[in-house]
């Protein structure tokens, strides 16, 4: 419903708000006429141009940001006469079936990235948090592991004894500052990552954009920590004491007789028979889905960031912000509305799994369900 | 079995005890007040509780220690532990019958017998199609839920050899009929007291339910000599298990007697509803005997308790929370002095005309009708009370219900850190201090030691006295019948539309 | 160990336990570290504007947290009372919230920040101040459904259970129920976390808008003066520059040392930004680990 809603208010913006002639295209045509026809000033040239603006901010200060207006609608009047002559696009002209079926290329690409993206994501999301969650249950904090290390090393004598401590102690300082290394990166936004290594790689290759739609932007840590946040909390609920009580093996290490395999976390369909981890597994994997609405939803702002920042000439979010410049409402909207389809379709897909699941587990007949 | 245990979060002691001893062999019934640790206790000697959470010490050994130790692991593999709370103690994502055999308990040769003992009214079939479901809030009801979780410590039960050296086998059942009724209750022990005779493993009972005592020195006098009756209390921080005097409470309950204004029946009714209410597709039909043979208006006179019963799920607190305007239903009749009420009323109206006016209820769980994130001194806050909310008053109203000093620790310390039976007392006093002419008290003795309920018993009574009335719903039918004429104890029963 | 030292350790202990108050210290550190080092070797026009951009950023994003919670409390209050009394327009209400929540933030973000150019343009808009202010509005209309939400949930959750009714029934009026007992007395905690979550989107936000507008609706002349940001100063010409040779060092190794010395200011910029979004997420973490939330 919201999709027709919305689709409704765009269209109705758009017959309100029809392409414009030439003359309200340019809200100071007037002026730019004016100066157009000042035999002295060639508005083709960027130095003609500076000087009518400081000629400007010498005669009327206080009006510096209405010249700044006026002096870029010449720019774009005059890029526009240029395109014409040519016979080519003007770049304030309104939506043609041309133009209709680049934006729809441009739309599937976006949604074949965001929908790779996303499938990325939500599984190194899974499994770090739930190699996390297992590590931290046997592991030493690091504060606790470099003190034991250091009391070692002062109590024992001879040196030789020492040097295992010495090499604990760098081993887990190099790996904090490591980690510590990885999380900058993991965090930065795209355009630092992206133009960190711009002269090194294409930006417009669809890998990269891959990669830096994963990696960028602290998407992986800020939902890995959720889904963290869920595994322990649902580890605390009643559920699993009672698995304990039944004996269910218990022990949070990576053993293939005891405890949990390695290989079993990075499986996409992660199964754990046996073991109370199975139970807490299956539980937060149905509660995460909510939350997946949320991460869908940065990770889209993610993209368009990245898209936008680093100017990729031929995808979605460059061109919306190509057509703010012009002021081409229409491919505007028409931009924005195939946006909020890909998100309203995530919410939709990911409502309906949650509501199968809710009949399952809820003992609803299929007679109640119709 | 000896321990001696500390128990502490990072900020506070909660548990100190030194001598928590338990008789191997022995069928040990633990009673006292709720939240004062006995839970915890068993919890932390079973091995359930996480040593990042909590400090915990045993028998000198750090928990993580206690834990790899021998006497946790022979625990851990012999014992089983019922817990309290069935909807919370069962998986959500799978059915009743998975979770009934996985782990130890595998074997699904051993549901039959003991599944036929506690679900008598199932037949084979219906058994099957009960255990296919998934646990969900209401469906199965919580007594159901209940039962599975007791079928599972008798299937473990089952596994131990009979005339064999059992007693390091541990079972502990916290609160196993909190949400069955006496029938199944009764069901429940005779199983439970009759396995222990034949295995004799060692076994921890905790309840509130003091008619457990009556029950077990009426029926099972042989078996006295093996159960032991301990109640678990706490002074200065430091807790004590004693023992508990069975006789003094079977004489206390031979002298508990009904009180109440004997000239009350000739008033008119405080409240007067009418005998049919339908909610949720339901007909609930009040009446005077428990068979429903003659339905009758449930009425209230001034100085008077009246005592509604019925079986576990049947409505008794949806039909309070109706009274009480908080649930909306099809069709009910109430008159309460001289405002009618029924499924029509708006919400302004039971605001204006009855909430903290005419009527109040003091609701079962005190952890959710209190705001535990507020102090103790806050509990009067927003009441439409006519007197100066100042220290005396709270003083002087909070010690009706506290025996021991109310001082400015007390009041400043937050609702959280009370035990169960404190949250429980906070809980009455604010409806109290309302001096509503009725107050519905949903399950008032819930989470009460001994003592407390004594004294909680004789504040309502002194109450009555003064022409206050009470509409009591309550599992604890031995002592609420005491205290209740048998002519105003109401029965519900229900059928569906 | 001495009894000093053992007493000492336990405080530290204690402090880093403590993980959202000793990531707040790192991150006051950490910045004033940056401003030492850039007072030292920084030419003083670039120090000018990168404290002008650090103070904009920072005041922006604390008015977003003040927006969202005026925003969303006063959205929660008026989401319950339709839900009470009106729940037709109730539906309509929810209806128009999953619009706003549908729209991905940077380009709602973006197109306010069309609405603002061209009331700057007009005039209406003159003094700094107000488009600051302006601006903070703006994001805080995409960020505050994170307040709202929360409430809502918060409210739901003491409605099933018998507190909300044993107050009502006390004669304990809805309001000092919803906004005393539930929101400030047992809430306010959760809002705390989602302010300081807020804060680290909202930097997030405006650094990456601000970024956008300064290298893609930018032409050779810019259209409008807004007041500097991070994302701003990250866009100028110096900085990208900047950035660009942190991966040359990455293959010509020596270069790293000349990092923090001819390339300050882009350094410093992108530093600030990701090492505070590190930190808020660290404080966040860290005050729900300590609240138990």
């Amino acid at each position: 419903m919201s999709l027709l809603f919305v689709g409704f208010v765009f269209y109705m913006i758009h017959i309100l708000f029809p392409p414009s002639s030439e003359e309200e295209q340019y809200s100071y045509y007037q002026l730019i006429h004016t100066y157009n026809e000042l035999d002295f000033l060639d508005l083709n040239s960027p130095e003609d141009r500076i000087l009518l603006r400081e000629a400007l901010e010498i005669y009327d200060p206080a009006n510096t940001t209405r010249h700044d207006s006026v002096l870029a609608e010449i720019e774009i009047y005059h890029k526009n006469r240029m395109l014409s002559a040519a016979g080519s696009r003007q770049l304030t002209s309104a939506i043609d079936m041309d133009k209709l079926l680049t934006i729809l290329n441009m739309w599937l690409k976006f949604a074949a990235i965001y929908i790779v993206v996303l499938l990325v994501t939500y599984y190194c999301v899974e499994t770090f948090a739930v190699y996390r969650f297992i590590r931290e249950k046997y592991r030493l904090s690091f504060y606790d592991d470099i003190l034991n290390n250091l009391k070692q090393l002062f109590d024992v004598q001879r040196f030789k004894a020492k040097f295992p401590y010495l090499l604990n102690i760098l081993v887990r300082v190099s790996r904090t500052v490591l980690k510590a290394i990885i999380i900058l990166v993991l965090f930065a936004p795209a355009y630092v990552i992206a133009y960190s290594f711009k002269t090194r790689f294409d930006t417009d290759s669809f890998i990269v954009m891959i990669i830096l739609g994963v990696i960028s932007n602290g998407l992986l840590i800020t939902y890995m920590q959720k889904y963290y946040t869920f595994l322990v909390s649902e580890g605390r609920k009643g559920y699993v004491q009672t698995a304990i009580v039944k004996n269910l093996d218990s022990r949070m290490i990576f053993d293939k007789k005891k405890g949990i395999q390695l290989s079993s976390i990075f499986r996409i369909n992660k199964k754990f028979p046996g073991h109370i981890f199975d139970q807490i597994y299956e539980n937060v994997r149905f509660q995460y889905l909510n939350t997946l609405k949320e991460q869908a939803s940065f990770l889209i702002t993610g993209l368009i960031i990245i898209e936008m920042a680093l100017n990729i000439q031929g995808h979605l979010c460059y061109e919306l912000m190509q057509n703010i410049l012009y002021k081409n409402l229409s491919v505007i909207l028409l931009i924005l509305f195939g946006i909020f389809v890909i998100v309203k379709l995530t919410q939709i897909v990911i409502d309906f799994v949650v509501i199968r699941q809710h009949i399952k587990i809820g003992n609803i007949s299929s007679e109640e369900v119709e | 079995m000896k321990y001696d245990l500390d128990i502490a979060t990072k900020d506070r002691l909660l548990v100190q005890i030194d001598e928590f001893n338990i008789q191997p062999g022995s069928l040990t019934l633990l009673l006292g007040e709720s939240g004062i640790g006995k839970s915890l206790i068993s919890k932390a000697i079973f091995g359930l509780l996480s040593p990042d959470d909590l400090e915990i010490r045993i028998n000198q050994l750090d928990y993580e220690e206690y834990l790899k130790s021998k006497v946790c692991t022979e625990i851990q593999e012999k014992g089983f532990f019922v817990f309290q709370e069935p909807s919370s103690h069962l998986n959500p994502f799978r059915t009743l019958n998975k979770q009934l055999n996985e782990g130890s308990i595998k074997d699904p040769a051993r549901n039959g017998e003991i599944l036929a003992k506690l679900f008598p009214n199932f037949s084979e079939i219906e058994r099957e199609q009960f255990l296919s479901v998934f646990p969900k809030p209401f469906r199965p009801s919580g007594g159901e839920k209940q039962r599975i979780l007791i079928t599972m410590a008798f299937k473990k039960m089952s596994l131990l050899r009979k005339n064999r050296y059992n007693e390091s086998a541990f079972f502990i059942f916290d609160e196993p009929t909190g949400s069955l009724d006496n029938e199944y209750r009764n069901i429940f022990l005779k199983m439970l007291l009759t396995a222990h005779e034949q295995l004799k493993f060692t076994a921890l009972l905790i309840t509130h339910d003091y008619s457990m005592i009556s029950e077990i020195t009426d029926r099972y006098v042989k078996l006295l000599p093996s159960i032991n009756f301990r109640e678990l209390s706490v002074h200065n921080d430091d807790h004590q298990l004693k023992k508990f005097s069975t006789d003094s409470y079977l004489s206390w309950l031979g002298s508990v007697q009904p009180k109440g204004s004997k000239q009350s029946r000739y008033k008119q009714p405080l409240l007067s509803l009418q005998s049919e209410i339908k909610v949720f597709n339901r007909r609930i039909v009040i009446s005077t005997s428990p068979e429903a043979l003659t339905p009758s208006k449930l009425e209230i006179f001034p100085g008077e308790a009246v005592y509604l019963k019925a079986e576990s799920g049947a409505g008794k607190t949806t039909v309070a929370k109706i009274i009480m305007g908080l649930q909306s239903c099809q069709s009910f009749q109430c008159q309460v002095g001289d405002i009618t009420l029924n499924q029509h009323t708006t919400e302004n109206q039971w605001k204006r005309n009855i909430w903290a006016k005419k009527m109040s209820m003091v609701f079962q769980h005190a952890d959710e009708a209190l705001n535990l994130n507020g102090k103790v001194k806050d509990i009067f806050r927003g009441l439409p009370l006519k007197k100066r909310k100042d220290r005396e008053f709270l003083i002087e109203n909070l010690k009706i219900v506290f025996e021991e000093s109310v001082d400015e620790a007390f009041l400043v310390q937050p609702v959280a850190f009370l035990s169960g039976g404190q949250k429980q007392r906070l809980n009455l006093i604010r409806a109290l201090i309302l001096d509503t002419d009725i107050v519905i008290l949903d399950e008032p003795l819930n989470g009460l030691d001994f003592d407390t309920l004594q004294n909680v018993l004789a504040i309502l009574q002194d109450r009555q006295r003064q022409g206050k009335s009470y509409l009591l719903i309550s599992h604890n039918e031995e002592i609420i019948d005491r205290i209740v004429p048998h002519d105003r104890i109401y029965y519900l029963n229900w059928k569906r539309i | 160990m001495s009894e000093n030292k053992k007493n000492q350790k336990c405080h530290f202990l204690r402090f880093y336990e403590q993980k959202d108050k000793y990531w707040l210290s790192i991150w006051i550190l950490g910045l004033m570290m940056i401003w030492i080092w850039n007072l030292i070797y920084l030419n003083k026009p670039a120090l000018k504007q990168l404290e002008s951009g650090f103070l904009n950023t920072l005041i922006i994003s604390f008015l977003v947290i003040i927006f969202s919670i005026l925003l969303g409390w006063s959205i929660t209050l008026l989401q319950y009372l339709f839900e009470r009394n009106y729940p037709k327009i109730q539906i309509i209400l929810i209806f128009l919230i999953n619009i706003i929540r549908s729209i991905p933030q940077i380009v709602g973000i973006l197109m306010g920040y069309v609405i603002l150019t061209v009331l700057i343009q007009q005039g209406v808009l003159r003094s700094d101040f107000i488009i600051l202010i302006f601006m903070a509005l703006i994001i805080a209309l995409f960020v505050f459904l994170e307040i709202f939400d929360l409430l809502r949930e918060r409210i739901h959750y003491f409605r099933r259970l018998d507190f909300f009714d044993a107050m009502r029934v006390c004669g304990i009026r809805e309001r000092y129920i919803i906004n005393r007992e539930i929101i400030w007395r047992s809430s306010r905690i959760h809002m705390v976390n989602k302010m300081i979550a807020i804060f680290g989107i909202s930097i997030f936000l405006l650094c990456s808008v601000d970024f956008i507008i300064s290298v893609g609706l930018s032409t050779d002349v810019s259209s409008v003066n807004l007041p500097v940001t991070l994302g701003s100063l990250l866009a100028k010409i110096d900085s990208k520059q900047d950035i660009l040779a942190i991966g040359y060092s990455l293959t010509h190794l020596g270069y790293i040392i000349r990092l923090p010395f001819e390339h300050l200011q882009g350094i410093s910029v992108s530093f600030i930004i990701v090492f505070t979004l590190v930190c808020m997420y660290q404080i966040g973490n860290g005050f729900a680990r300590r609240h138990h939330l």
